[in-house]
């Protein structure tokens, strides 16, 4: 099997309207791909920044992959998080972005939508921090092929700094360069 | 007087096998401090008419010091072993039962005591041959009777207390802990003087290839180790370990520090197709990962974007779509641009015909959505590109054919789309004459898309699959056909 060793952080976020963002994120991969070691779910702290309009997470990332096939190629999904001072918190961004194909340090810029307001009632809400309209499904986020109905919002983006270490892929013929 | 230097557990990474491991042990006790002449009767009677009875007796006393070779797990039988193992009946363990059937062999039963016996694990496998050339060796071995002896890994010998010096307890202490190291070997070397006493300790970390040595290789001549033992008066003993291995070659040295190998099911399987998916014999497997990151310049909202992929000749898909649509987007309160981030992956298997000159073509259609739900078309882009590894992004500007000032009313009232063949706008070729003329066609531009892609293949190649069985299913063809392949790689990394 090959191995790829995915090692970096999800930095920050930045363009968001909302100041304290926390997010989650997995790794959706093929069913050829297994985890070898490290984590492929998890959430950031809650962060905001008085200075600029980011929120800094600086959240490690270690996972250890090993695949038999290159189909279904790992992807990065995450999902931002707005927290109001009654602890409440509603989606502001969702995204998802291949990991890179090719083995070094690469900074990926995830850009991140929302869930448009369906009703002006929704929009009102939304506008004096009730919180917005999430995705019943996380899935829905990197899946479908018709996906035109859901109408969305452009959001913030995600910086991500990755580091890549591939192993084997030579051995069964892959070539990325 | 003479100085004492500190005693300190020497270190050792090994590549080569340990076998080959020997060291010389250079022991001799210190009669005095000054060179005397031994008084020894029967020796004086052997050179009685000797002028020279006093350099002699000088030479004797030189003697005194015992120089001796010892292989790693080399067995040299102390003189209460050979007394013990020369009885049968005292021979319970098979080991036991080993040194009693080559004492038998040696004749080494009839030794006085005071000198031990050697045993070579390597001339003892040839004692079962029992023939001349093992005899041979076995004399010799019965020469290297002296005061060192050994106690190697098969006596599973524990040293006491009194015995072990401190590196002793530093290794069994060491050993308690690090259960990982399980299969390490011990050696000890001792000194048949009274009591016996132990020189040298070695411990051997198969894993880690660690040789542990206390006291650390040394020089007789300049720092050598001292003993010294009070009995009816006190004795005093000096030694050193030289390390006199071969220095050889090794061709395949193993694995030191690398990382390891993982404990999974699958790395025990060796067959290539079975550890990884391979793409069908003479085709190339191409994987594309797309990313449509966002649209800007359009004058609606609520866009979307439809794409179609016309795949090259002779290329087959083999998992993905090629005609799909995002999710419509917005611009949002802190930036004008839609976000799409959207990906999506391409696998394609590249048959033996395929053309690499010929090219892989994405349409977009960029759609808006307004709040009736009524359709229009906000632009049409096109990107091509070769199925060759890399990464590239690119903006695509979007076109539209212009609107009369009717069509700009109906859009704006009404909305819907016009049909409008925008494939073959871009890229037929059919139609195509030597000049390309476009002059009464008037197009207008409305935005862009911002699109990346990254590309990478994997080949078939018959020299990657071990092959058990080299007559199966290897036609004249195939080898033919591996040589033009073999060739053609070469030449494109020749030529690059």
């Amino acid at each position: 099997m090959a191995e790829v060793h995915v090692i970096g952080q999800i930095l920050k976020a930045v363009d968001f309207a909302e100041p304290h963002l926390y997010c989650k994120w997995s790794l959706q991969s093929g069913s050829a791909w297994k985890l070898v070691q490290g984590e492929v779910a998890g959430q950031t702290l809650v962060s905001s920044n008085r200075l600029e309009q980011a929120s800094d997470f600086a959240h490690p990332l270690d996972i250890h992959l090993a695949t038999a096939s290159i189909q279904g190629w790992p992807k990065l999904h995450v999902e931002v998080y707005a927290v109001n001072v009654l602890h409440k918190s509603w989606p502001v961004g969702y995204g998802f972005v291949h990991i890179p194909s090719r083995p070094g340090a690469h900074r990926l810029e995830l850009l991140t939508w929302k869930v448009a307001p369906l009703t002006w009632w929704d929009s009102v809400r939304e506008k004096f921090g009730g919180g917005g309209v999430g995705l019943s499904k996380a899935d829905l986020i990197y899946t479908g092929v018709e996906r035109y109905k859901l109408q969305t919002r452009s959001s913030g983006k995600i910086i991500i700094d990755l580091n890549l270490v591939f192993r084997n892929f030579a051995k069964f013929g892959v070539e990325f360069k | 007087m003479f100085h004492i230097f500190p005693k300190h557990t020497g270190v050792y990474n090994i590549l080569d096998n340990i076998e080959y491991l020997e060291l010389e042990v250079h022991f001799r006790h210190i009669n005095s401090l000054l060179k005397l002449p031994k008084f020894d009767r029967a020796f004086i009677d052997v050179n009685i008419n000797s002028l020279t009875k006093n350099i002699e007796s000088f030479k004797h006393t030189e003697d005194a010091t015992c120089l001796r070779r010892i292989r790693w797990q080399e067995k040299l039988l102390s003189p209460s072993e050979i007394e013990l193992y020369k009885d049968e009946r005292s021979c319970l363990t098979d080991t036991q039962k080993k040194y009693n059937q080559w004492l038998l062999e040696t004749g080494v039963s009839e030794v006085s005591s005071g000198h031990s016996s050697s045993v070579n694990e390597v001339s003892k496998r040839c004692h079962k041959k029992r023939n001349k050339k093992s005899r041979k060796a076995e004399l010799s071995s019965k020469e290297r009777w002296g005061e060192i002896f050994t106690y190697v890994h098969e006596d599973d010998f524990n040293p006491d207390d009194g015995a072990l010096l401190s590196n002793g307890k530093k290794i069994e202490k060491q050993t308690r802990f690090d259960e990982h190291v399980a299969a390490q070997q011990f050696m000890y070397i001792f000194a048949a003087i009274s009591p016996d006493t132990q020189l040298v300790s070695l411990a051997w970390y198969p894993e880690l290839r660690q040789l542990h040595i206390y006291p650390d290789f040394n020089d007789f001549a300049v720092n050598p180790y001292y003993i010294q033992v009070d009995t009816d008066y006190r004795h005093l003993y000096a030694f050193a370990v030289h390390n006199v291995s071969k220095r050889r070659y090794v061709a395949n040295p193993t694995t030191y520090l690398r990382l390891p190998e993982l404990t999974a099911h699958w790395q025990e399987e060796r067959d290539l197709n079975t550890l990884f998916d391979l793409p069908p014999k003479r085709t190339t497997r191409i994987s594309l990962l797309f990313e449509l990151r966002q649209a800007s310049g359009f004058s609606y909202d609520n866009i979307n974007v439809r794409y179609q992929i016309k795949l090259p000749a002779n290329t087959i898909l083999e998992e993905g779509v090629l005609n799909a649509s995002t999710h419509a987007s917005s611009p949002g309160p802190a930036n004008v641009d839609c976000f799409f981030g959207y990906n999506w992956q391409l696998t394609l298997l590249c048959e033996e015909d395929f053309d690499p000159t010929h090219l892989l073509h994405v349409y977009f259609e960029v759609i808006s959505i307004d709040s009736w739900g009524r359709e229009r078309i906000e632009g049409y882009a096109h990107y091509s590109t070769y199925l060759l590894t890399g990464s590239k992004s690119a903006k695509l500007m979007c076109l539209c054919p212009a609107d009369g000032i009717l069509e700009t009313l109906t859009r704006y009232l009404i909305g819907g789309r016009r049909l409008f063949d925008f494939m073959s706008f871009y890229t037929d070729t059919a139609k195509d004459t030597l000049v390309k003329s476009r002059y009464g066609c008037r197009i207008k531009s409305t935005g862009q898309l911002e699109l990346s892609c990254q590309c990478f293949r994997q080949r078939h190649c018959e020299l990657l699959t071990p092959c058990t069985n080299k007559t199966s299913g290897m036609t004249l063809d195939d080898i033919m056909l591996a040589y033009r392949e073999s060739r053609r790689r070469l030449e494109a990394v020749v030529l690059k």
